[in-house]
């Protein structure tokens, strides 16, 4: 089903709004795009490398962002090495459809695609508050500051 | 655990940040929703738990589900149960709040 493209705008901006402001300066936030349909946030932290995730919210809420894992120029990664360790929830891949490493953790497209997941249906997720944007990006972000490399 | 203290102790607004009185600290709650309160810290009791705050912000961020949500301050979690002097928090404080990183596949 394709989702309405305007609900969709609608539900994206209203879970990103609140991606501004003095919550980028506390978390080490640095945003590069938020506007529908791409959310694109880098994680910055000492002595890390930065993590720049993008992602992609076409058909949101009928489907979970598919994520996507750049480097701080924004270019892919072809690995995790240096920059995040794989582990519980970033997997160094390569992903069966999309290949590379990727995220696989609930509310990304790459989990419930994953041939090892397709019972687990984003539908039981999507309106659940933890699976906003905000809220999967604040995950993600909590996953990563535990994955020192 | 994080030991923030302002160093302009007593000075007023006009002159600097505000110090909180005896025996309690500022408070501020982070969320991709807002921070709360809006208009500046909480002052609240050092021994009262933390939890007491992060309640009045979800209430009042309409943050309806913080079941396996995390506080944090300064990148160290810190637990809702106890209060601001058992984990050695005072001064001005910013509590980061959200949720926990879910479970990873096993593929």
């Amino acid at each position: 089903m394709v989702v309405n493209e305007a609900i969709s705008r609608t539900l994206f901006e209203e879970s990103t709004k609140g991606i501004s402001g003095r919550i980028l300066e506390i978390r080490g936030w640095k945003v590069w795009v938020n506007s529908y349909p791409i959310l694109e946030v880098s994680f910055v932290a000492e002595g890390r490398q930065e993590l720049r995730i993008k992602m992609i919210c076409d058909d949101w809420n009928d489907l979970p962002p598919s994520v996507e894992l750049l480097s701080s120029d924004g270019t892919k990664l072809t690995s995790l090495t240096g920059v995040v360790a794989a582990g519980t929830q970033f997997h160094a891949g390569p992903h069966p459809v999309k290949g590379g490493p990727f995220i696989c953790m609930v509310g990304t497209r790459e989990y419930h695609t994953h041939g090892s997941h397709l019972s687990d249906l984003w539908e039981n997720y999507r309106n659940n508050e933890r699976y906003r944007l905000d809220s999967i990006l604040t995950q993600i972000w909590n996953a990563w500051k535990k994955a020192k490399p | 655990m994080s030991n923030k203290s302002d160093a302009s102790s007593g000075a007023d607004s006009a002159h600097g940040p505000k110090s909180p009185k005896p025996n309690h600290l500022l408070v501020e709650v982070a969320t991709t929703a807002g921070i709360w309160p809006s208009d500046g810290p909480e002052e609240v009791p050092n021994h009262q738990k933390v939890k007491v705050v992060l309640t009045k912000a979800a209430d009042s961020l309409q943050l309806r589900d913080t079941s396996n949500w995390i506080a944090s301050v300064d990148g160290l979690e810190i637990n809702p149960e106890l209060n601001y002097v058992d984990q050695t928090l005072a001064g001005h404080i910013v509590i980061d709040y959200g949720p926990r990183e879910g479970g990873g596949g096993r593929e």
